[in-house]
């Protein structure tokens, strides 16, 4: 279990991230700009114009535009022209510098026209989109400076999405004007002024973002336990978990509080399931397994007899590399690559893989006879490059394996290579790029330096284990993937390297499956995003914000009774039912509703270790306000809609009731019934008169559970 | 050879009053205009816009519109963004009227930063000869007063808003309604009358538009200003042109009446021209 506190920690960077997104853009964007509703609304202002008896020609276009930007982009050059010759006066040079600025400006005005043309043309799709009803209601409340609904804003938010302009700037422009509207923001949506108003909606917002953070939690703990324990997890992130299962309170640690546990730690409040290892250490650790990604993945390749072959010529480039980074002589490494094979030969992953170390030591054997033709100078060797040259010198042995003799009938000009020769002739031609790298490695001994190195040793001899694995292609798609993760991690780029890897047919490869599971890579790619991160202070912000304070429901769950201050963030549905008639005798209509759910109140409830029973005895629902019917309301006498406008003021969302419940882990599945006075102001279409219905709620919900204040 | 130049300003974003949304789309439009159909190059052209069109920036630009200038040059300013008024701190206008008209720039404030029509009169002083067109879309920069407000064909919409800054309350109390505006300021004196033209984007008890059309923010009466000239393949006279915008806003339900101030001969001319009849 404390292995699983680690992956809690990865997954709480990844979900707060998200979190933090999110309140970022709550907090800074509204949900949609009063620019962008006058743009939607134009068209409707426009319908009225059209019914007059003339219009305001039209103006610039868009291809103007574009023509200007072009002719500003010829008067810049002009000057910079002007700027660089010598024979320019002082006058013409002022001059110049003159027009630069003058073009800047001129160029500033332009972009911003055409910014808002392209935006115009985008949006009129929207219009189109939209239902003309919501279109009136949206702009009726637009004009009349009252507040747009959460749900047209919502409606809105799908026609921008929908929209497709062919104009691909016209998308971008669109794309950057798309409001973003999460459910955190529906109390937002229904703004107003008074001090009831803030008081709610920050509630309502404190509930939800408390409920994001639990639900974080949630999935950090589910996930350690499925994957953290999970061995081949457990071998990719060996110091790391190594790391987790010295931290004492660690979630791994965190108490049974099954009846059958008996744990004395439930019973203290004061304990809660804490991760006490240092953030810098905890990205240290996931740094160095994942600087270990490429022996890992040798280690997975060695465990099957289909990838052996691959783990081997990994394990001869490992090897090779490794020799000519401690300086030993370029040249007469690759000579002498047969020793390393050799070395290899009685131990895994290339022990009994003898067809594959056949091959090997064959083209080495091949590789061999340019040396004796050339000696092991490296100036040789690199002239030796171009080995169509050397065919006339050759001995049997390379006319036989390497150049085939020049009377051979397939083999007219004398020039043509086998396929050994032009494997020698390719690892010949990189050795020279390799020299290139070691040199510059010498000179700068740094990280990316020595990874380049690496890289180049690598992409050396992978000609040779390509034929030795008699699938070259397969075999160069491996060494990509491995180079990959090598040049990345070697500039800390992990992030980078872990997504070469999971989109890599290697990693498909290694773990024997058919494709790689997606919390394999949900996992990796957070550990990258915590070993990316650029200071302690950046893990700590990701972390802490979902953390200590969260899983206020683990303490319902403990074998008790108790009482606590809770807000339900979730979904209800109900059938609702007007208890009074309206003004005129008009019935008010019943019908059902499916609604966001944002209960505060009173929570009384007991544990039985894994989950939990009790009684909410609600009193505000926040959510009511942004109500969607799903069904129409009958129609009597006159028919009567619904507002879904209107200010927030308490006695609209005091909503008492009474809900039993259950919950698991965060969540909590409750019916009841519940009483909402004055809920929505509805009126009789030709009234102007606005009449307040109290309701009569039925209905359940399924909602995360915010813990807030435990009473008793 | 005769020289033409033309400095244009639009300013939306103001450092610490209410923007608007048009105004530099109208710099746009009056800039491509220029150079499709009076021959302006790039060079002969100065744009400021938003936070660049400070007070400083904006007369360091009129000084560089009136340098060097000599008979046959044709001068242009063009100004979209915020107008108001002040009480005027010099004797010509304050038995008229007590205000100056002003023109808002970015950095406005009501202690002295902004232009006042006397301060845009000598910045523009040039030889006998030179052609001097100014074309100020906000509101009270024209001088009408037999124009009273008039009620719009169309509702106030929220996607209109007048270019017109609610001077403080000290000011607004003196205003007598009588107000000059800034064409008469600088026509006032023989040369001027014989050199200059204003074009008044309202009447002086009215304001100019800021409006969206077909989804996009304009100046109304710089957007019918530049639409016509288009339309007319740039072959319109200033009285021509004076008529066509006044009767296209008016059928398109905006009750701001533009204003040309010119003699009858430069009236006749052709538009955004030095060139006589």
């Amino acid at each position: 279990m404390r292995v699983a506190a680690f992956v809690t920690a990865l997954m709480l960077g990844l979900s707060s991230s998200a979190a933090a997104q999110s309140g970022a853009v709550a907090a800074a964007q509204p949900s949609i700009t009063d620019a962008e509703l006058d743009v939607l609304c134009s068209g409707r202002i426009g319908q009225q114009l059209e019914t007059l008896p003339g219009r305001i020609p039209t103006g610039v276009t868009i291809a103007d535009l574009k023509k200007d930007l072009s002719s500003l982009d010829v008067s810049e050059s002009n000057a910079q022209a002007v700027l660089k010759d010598k024979k320019s006066t002082a006058v013409q040079r002022a001059e110049a510098k003159e027009t630069l600025e003058s073009v800047k400006e001129q160029r500033g005005t332009t972009e911003q026209t055409l910014h808002d043309m392209q935006m115009a043309e985008a949006l009129r799709g929207v219009q189109e989109c939209l239902e003309p009803a919501t279109t009136q209601k949206v702009c009726a409340a637009y004009v009349a400076k009252r507040p747009i609904s959460w749900a047209a804003a919502n409606k809105i938010a799908s026609c921008m999405r929908k929209a497709e302009p062919k104009d691909p700037e016209n998308a971008r422009a669109l794309r950057s004007a798309e409001p973003r509207l999460f459910v955190a923001e529906a109390p937002r949506a229904l703004t107003g002024t008074s001090l009831e108003n803030a008081v709610l909606r920050g509630t309502a917002d404190f509930i939800i973002q408390r409920s994001e953070q639990e639900l974080a939690m949630f999935a950090a703990q589910v996930m350690s336990q499925e994957l953290c324990d999970k061995p081949t997890v457990a071998s990719l992130l060996k110091r790391t978990c190594a790391l987790i299962d010295e931290s004492p309170t660690a979630a791994k640690n965190a108490p049974d509080c099954t009846p059958d546990a008996q744990n004395e730690t439930c019973k203290d409040e004061e304990q809660e399931p804490l991760f006490e290892v240092t953030l810098a250490a905890l990205r240290e650790a996931v740094r160095a397994d994942l600087e270990a990604l490429p022996t890992w993945l040798s280690e997975q390749l060695a465990k099957r007899d289909a990838t052996r072959p691959v783990a081997c010529a990994l394990a001869v480039g490992w090897k090779f590399s490794e020799r000519v980074l401690h300086g030993a002589d370029v040249a007469e490494t690759l000579w002498d690559l047969q020793s390393i094979v050799d070395q290899l030969e009685g131990e895994e992953p290339c022990k009994s893989n003898e067809p594959f170390v056949a091959r090997l030591e064959d083209v080495i054997a091949a590789l061999r006879l340019v040396s004796t033709l050339n000696g092991v100078d490296v100036g040789n060797l690199m002239r030796a490059g171009d080995l169509d040259s050397l065919v006339s010198r050759t001995a049997p042995e390379f006319t036989r394996d390497i150049a085939p003799p020049a009377n051979d009938s397939a083999n007219a000009g004398g020039t043509e290579l086998t396929d050994k020769g032009r494997v020698v002739r390719e690892v010949l031609r990189r050795l020279r790029e390799l020299q290139r790298a070691l040199e510059k490695l010498q000179k700068e001994p740094t990280g990316p330096n020595r990874a380049a190195a690496v890289i180049a040793a690598l992409r050396t001899v992978e000609p040779l284990l390509g034929y030795a694995m008699g699938d070259a292609t397969k075999a160069a798609g491996y060494f990509d993937t491995v180079t990959g993760i090598v040049e990345s991690v070697g500039t800390h780029q992990y992030i980078p390297a872990v997504v070469a890897l999971a989109n890599s047919q290697l990693l498909v490869d290694a773990l024997g499956t058919k494709r790689v599971g997606r919390n394999f890579h949900r996992l990796i790619t957070l550990s990258a995003s915590i070993a990316q991160a650029e200071s302690s202070d950046a893990v700590k912000a990701a972390l802490e914000e979902a953390a200590a304070p969260l899983q206020g429901w683990r303490r319902k769950d403990i074998p008790r009774w108790g009482a606590t201050l809770t807000g339900f963030a979730g979904l209800g549905l109900a059938y609702e039912l007007p208890v009074e008639k309206t003004k005129a005798d008009a019935r008010a209509p019943a019908g059902g509703t499916f609604a966001p759910s944002l209960m505060l109140g009173v929570d009384v409830h007991h544990g039985f270790g894994g989950s939990r029973a009790g009684v909410l005895v609600n009193v505000l629902d926040l959510g009511a306000l942004a109500t969607v019917r799903f069904t129409k309301p009958e129609s009597t006498r006159r028919q009567a809609q619904a507002e879904q406008e209107p200010d927030v003021r308490f006695e609209q969302v005091f909503a008492p009731g009474v809900y039993p419940y259950f919950g698991w882990g965060p969540f909590d599945l409750g019916v009841g019934a519940g009483f909402v006075p004055s809920l929505r102001p509805a009126h009789d279409t030709g009234s102007p008169d606005i009449e307040p219905l109290n309701i009569l709620r039925f209905g359940g919900f399924i909602a995360v559970d915010v813990s807030i204040v435990p009473l008793f | 050879m005769a020289k033409k130049k033309a400095l244009l300003v639009g300013i939306n974003q103001y450092k610490s009053v209410p923007g608007l949304r048009g105004c530099v789309n109208d710099v746009t439009n009056l800039r491509l205009l220029l150079k499709e159909f009076r021959g302006f190059t790039n060079e002969e052209i100065r744009v400021l816009a938003d936070e660049r069109a400070t007070k400083r920036a904006i007369e360091e630009r009129l000084d560089w519109l009136a340098r060097d200038a000599a008979p046959g040059d044709y001068l242009l300013f063009h100004f979209s963004g915020h107008g108001s008024a002040v009480r005027d701190r010099g004797p010509l206008d304050e038995l008229a009227d007590g205000l100056d008209e002003i023109l808002c720039p970015h950095d406005m404030d009501w202690n002295g930063t902004y232009i006042t029509d006397d301060e845009l009169t000598e910045r523009l002083r040039a030889p006998a000869g030179v052609r001097i067109e100014a074309i100020l879309d906000c509101c009270h920069s024209g001088s009408d007063s037999e124009v009273e407000n008039e009620v719009s064909a169309v509702p106030a919409a929220a996607n209109q808003q007048p270019r017109f800054l609610v001077p403080p309350i000290d000011i607004a109390s003196r205003h007598d309604g009588s107000g000059l505006g800034f064409r008469s300021r600088i026509l006032r004196t023989r040369e001027g009358a014989a050199r200059a033209v204003i074009w008044a984007g309202c009447g002086a008890k009215q304001t100019s538009a800021d409006a969206v059309f077909d989804g996009v923010p304009w100046g109304a009466f710089s957007q019918a200003m530049c639409g016509l000239m288009r339309s007319k393949r740039g072959d319109v006279s200033r009285q021509k042109m004076l008529e066509l915008v006044r009767s296209s806003l008016s059928a398109a339900g905006y009750s701001q009446r533009p204003e040309l101030e010119a003699s009858d001969e430069i009236a006749q001319g052709a538009m955004f021209s030095g060139v006589a009849p």
